[in-house]
């Protein structure tokens, strides 16, 4: 059941906006009341769009409940606050005005948070403040009187440990004798609002000292494990070189814990070519079962282990609150060429997928500090990108150690990722000099307090990941991988071919077509061939060589490893270029797509696909070239 | 063994739609759905661009009676 199948049949829910500053639970909030699974993490500026659930009141109300962007203040100043805004004021199209608002706030935090329900207050719109995170408030000694606070305000006041769904019967009963008061089927019409002159915020200010004097019975003590731990991890000194090593670690740990994972994974397809090959008859389903898709896809599922084990590293590093801590540590380097501090946490994203780095921009004041992040957080590694990165380690770099125990495919690792975030710094360096000068603004974030990472939101956000990954391999890789297969399989080869038949087919013609542009850069029309389905999903990539070197080779090939074959059949030269090719290729299709999107023209989608291709291609063909000189060819 | 050929043709023609399903506008594809081209306009639920075959999006939604609403947020040189 969703909001459109109510509409459909003539019924309005009731609407109910969640509304609050970063970072104050509203989307944990948000899952507890509707048992939804939306991402959650301990740093400001996860939710930037609007999303809605259904949900049942204790006396049957249903109520479609709005989680949207948080925001200090109804004075937007960024696209993400301007949605909050927006919806909040009924202005937004689409979507009508809130029933009624519940303010979602941080009790540890209230001298900061209050000013917003004061804001809200003044619409004039049904009300209720949710005091969260009340758990940590008790236990810094903090007291608030929630009567007194409910009195001075003249709204109904509720506790919640969101996290724990206390409280949440509380609220739902509030939101009941709220509705039970309400007219919620007549369409209200949008607020007339108009910004507050400075004035009126320094008169928000006096109200809420006042609030705080009369209802806060104790402010506690400020919590001392956050503060003794942020004078180590924001020193100076001491601070990026921990960051530095937490990110070596990681790359480390997505190379040494996965080895066992992945060798049963690849046993597993192996024992299944093999068993197909003995027990299938010669046929087109039998060469399209074994060399199309258990090639192609087993190429691929065989790096579960390394995504999720890379996953788990930023789950815990994001509900820890760490996040928002290294973004404060790059600041200083990400200003020296032009990029707002807020960028790092859309760049961070991007390490997962570009696509919700992209949207994270939104959090980004500034249309020219936003626009130079989206330009380049496709450089940064996507996890499509880890399979093709892991291959080639895999099959060029020796599992040694050097340097005292440090793996050398791990350091390797590192230099990718290394090399992907200094080209992102150089190019926005360049961008800021060049095309997109202006608009430079200081980092102002809040840092929350740490946190034990909670064990079910990194084993939900584990689960998800590993879902997302299969659904990919199950849908687009798979067909992708078919539809490749009868491209590499027909038109059959000519009498008296003296090439493997896929030299001769469709994809063939396409890969040789491709060649000559590419062998600069030393590509042959093998690697020609993976690159074009490569676009739609970067780890197709690994897949479509799975396929073309199962249709290169003899049948004693099917069952030798992908890394096996492709160390035999390329040069070092060929694979250190193709590594440096992924390093800055452009991004798949949906990615160019949400550029457009979000920058609301296909120009500079265009703009990225160019830069990043040339960039790709002058790296890949500056590596070959250096490689060959120094004898890896 | 003609079926096994004509079957492995068939699993060809069924991704080959599939993968049109995905990339092609939906309206090219869906025209017989009720609602016209209007209804198939809709926003797409999801945090990505919408893209049927499936962005390693993380803010996907994960429960049916969730939907996520995406604005365009246009962005560009300062007027």
């Amino acid at each position: 059941m969703t909001a459109g199948t109510l509409a459909a049949e003539g019924f309005r829910p009731a609407r109910i906006a969640l509304v609050g500053p970063p970072n104050s639970g509203k989307t944990t909030l948000f899952n507890t009341l509707t048992g939804g699974r939306q991402k959650t993490a301990n740093y400001p500026g996860v939710t930037v769009e609007r999303k809605s659930g259904l949900l049942k009141t204790p006396i049957g109300h249903t109520v479609e409940v709005l989680d949207l962007p948080g925001s200090y203040s109804l004075r937007a100043r960024s696209p993400d606050e301007a949605i909050t805004r927006d919806v909040v004021l009924g202005r937004q199209t689409q979507e009508t005005l809130p029933d009624a608002v519940v303010c979602v706030t941080d009790a540890t935090n209230l001298g900061q948070h209050l000013r917003l329900l004061l804001e809200l207050q003044q619409l004039g719109r049904p009300l209720i403040l949710v005091l969260n995170m009340m758990d940590i408030a008790q236990k810094r000694g903090c007291q608030i009187s929630v009567d007194a606070l409910s009195q001075q305000l003249g709204i109904p006041v509720v506790t919640t440990v969101a996290m724990r769904k206390s409280g949440v019967r509380d609220l739902l009963n509030q939101i009941d004798s709220l509705l039970n008061r309400t007219s919620t089927q007549s369409e209200a019409t949008a607020i007339d609002w108009v910004e507050p002159s400075p004035e009126a915020i320094r008169a928000y200010h006096r109200e809420v000292e006042r609030l705080l004097q009369s209802a806060v019975v104790s402010e506690g003590t400020p919590e001392r494990l956050t503060r003794q731990l942020d004078r180590v991890l924001l020193h100076p000194v001491a601070g990026p070189l921990i960051l530095l090593a937490l990110l070596f670690l990681m790359f480390q740990a997505v190379f040494s814990w996965a080895a066992a994972p992945m060798d049963w994974i690849d046993a597993s397809v192996v024992g299944l070519q093999q068993w197909l090959s003995t027990h299938l008859q010669e046929s087109l389903l039998k060469s399209l079962l074994i060399d199309g898709i258990i090639a192609g896809v087993g190429g691929v599922v065989i790096f579960l282990p390394q995504i999720l084990i890379l996953f788990l590293f930023i789950l815990l590093l994001e509900d820890s609150g760490y996040m928002t801590r290294a973004a404060f540590l790059m600041d200083r380097l990400m200003s020296a060429v032009g990029l707002n501090g807020r960028a790092f946490i859309p760049l961070l994203s991007s390490f997962a997928c570009a696509i919700p780095g992209i949207m994270a921009t939104r959090t980004i004041a500034h249309p020219l500090d936003r626009l130079v992040t989206i330009l380049i957080a496709p450089l940064m590694t996507c996890s499509a990108r880890l399979p093709v990165y892991v291959l080639l380690i895999a099959a060029f770099v020796p599992a040694t150690t050097v340097w005292g125990g440090i793996g050398l495919q791990g350091l390797v690792m590192f230099g990718l990722y290394a090399t992907g975030i200094v080209g992102a710094l150089v190019v926005a360096g360049v961008l800021r000099l060049t095309l997109l000068r202006g608009g430079r603004q200081p980092l102002l974030m809040e840092l929350p307090s740490y946190k034990w990472p909670n064990a079910t939101n990194v084993l939900l956000g584990l689960w998800d990941r590993a879902r997302i990954f299969m659904r990919r391999i199950g849908t687009i890789i798979l067909s992708l991988m078919v539809v490749l297969w009868f491209l590499s399989t027909f038109p059959a080869p000519p009498a008296g071919a003296t090439e493997p038949a896929i030299y001769y087919s469709f994809a063939g013609m396409i890969g040789r077509t491709l060649e000559p542009l590419l062998e600069p850069i030393g590509f042959n029309w093998q690697i020609a061939i993976a690159l074009v389905p490569g676009l739609a999903a970067r780890e197709v990539a690994v897949a479509a060589l799975g396929t073309v070197y199962a249709l290169s080779g003899d049948e004693g090939a099917v069952s030798d490893a992908l890394t096996t074959t492709l160390a035999h059949s390329w040069t070092l030269a060929t694979a250190l270029s193709l590594l440096a090719w992924y390093v800055f290729a452009p991004q798949c299709l949906a990615t160019l797509a949400a550029v457009r999107r979000e920058t609301n023209s296909w120009r500079w989608a265009a703009f990225m696909f160019t830069y990043l291709m040339i960039l790709a291609y002058v790296a890949a063909f500056i590596t070959y070239r250096v490689a060959l000189a120094l004898g890896g060819g | 063994m003609a079926w096994q050929d004509g079957l492995a043709l068939l699993i060809v023609a069924v991704a080959t739609l599939a993968l049109l399903r995905s990339w092609l506008p939906a309206s090219l594809l869906r025209f017989w759905q009720k609602g016209g081209v209007a209804a198939q306009r809709a926003a797409p639920a999801g945090g990505c661009c919408g893209c049927s075959s499936g962005s390693s999006c993380a803010k996907t939604p994960t429960q049916i009676q969730v939907q996520v609403r995406a604005y365009p947020v246009p962005t560009g040189r300062r007027r």
